[in-house]
């Protein structure tokens, strides 16, 4: 499910740079879904990332620094993820998002 | 706190990226504010279980750690709104638990590890079975007695040939 990012306040904090963990967590990312998610936050959307994830970039330092800040360095602290199906709004608060669906929706 | 400590524990090897969940939003405040006390980045997602994730986590975790609430109660005290969501288990303490363990083998990376706390009326040995099922192994970790309590800690790990083997 993808979902569409709200945000009220982002929040940008500092993470030390370490590039043999973004290239293991890359492995686990659904890439098309990192791209699109950053075009729609106010810090992140003017950053430029790849389309495709090929080695090149993958042993890129300056790619990987900038993978590393829109991964770790950058926190919706409070807004919203909005199903683009439903329109059901799952909020985000001090950080952290909340999924459950109400009594009434299940 | 159980997850703080586990985040301090595997950060201090190399850098691990660390989500938590909890049903109760009190809870997954206070885990932030005690990691954030304490330098620890955590991300962390009120939902139910997993079902907050859907498939993006298929085959991605390599480290599941759940601690449920496993003590034996009545079913109609299992996942209330209040306090009694940390430990009451319903049927065999397992009626939480039950909810997760068919899911285990699809969450796991290759090699992944499960770690699952249990006490003696969860019917270890039909946790152990379910699992086999799915291609995972168990090892029993530690096993302690605290108060009226048989603790273990049991451990499973995915390892993709035993899962490529089931019968279809």
């Amino acid at each position: 499910m993808k979902l569409n990012y709200y945000n009220y306040l982002l929040q940008e904090v500092d993470v030390d740079f370490n590039p043999e963990f973004i290239q293991r967590l890359l492995a686990k990312l659904n890439w098309s879904v990192i791209c699109e998610a950053i075009t729609q936050l106010d810090a992140t959307k003017d950053i430029e990332l790849p389309e495709n994830l090929t080695d090149e970039v993958k042993e890129d330092e300056d790619m990987l620094r900038k993978i590393h800040h829109v991964l770790l360095e950058v926190e919706v602290i409070e807004g919203k993820l909005i199903c683009p199906e439903t329109g059901r709004e799952f909020p985000i608060n001090k950080g952290i998002p909340n999924m459950l669906l109400n009594d009434e929706e299940v | 706190m159980q997850v703080y400590f586990s985040a301090k524990v595997l950060d201090a090897h190399s850098p691990a990226f660390i989500m938590c969940t909890d049903i109760n939003k009190h809870a997954a405040n206070v885990a932030q504010r005690v990691s954030q006390t304490n330098g620890q980045s955590l991300e962390i997602v009120v939902t139910d279980l997993v079902m907050g994730f859907g498939d993006q986590i298929s085959n991605k975790v390599d480290l599941l750690i759940f601690n449920p609430p496993y003590v034996v109660t009545p079913s109609n005290e299992v996942g209330t709104k209040d306090l009694s969501a940390a430990w009451a288990g319903g049927v065999d303490g397992r009626e939480v638990t039950n909810r997760l363990l068919p899911k285990i083998s699809d969450i796991l990376a290759e090699g992944g590890l499960f770690y699952l706390v249990a006490i003696k009326e969860n019917k270890i040995e039909d946790i152990k079975q379910i699992l086999n099922k799915q291609g995972l192994t168990m090892t029993v970790v530690l096993t302690r007695r605290s108060g009226p309590e048989l603790l273990s800690t049991l451990r499973f790990e995915k390892i993709e040939s035993r899962v490529a083997d089931l019968p279809v």
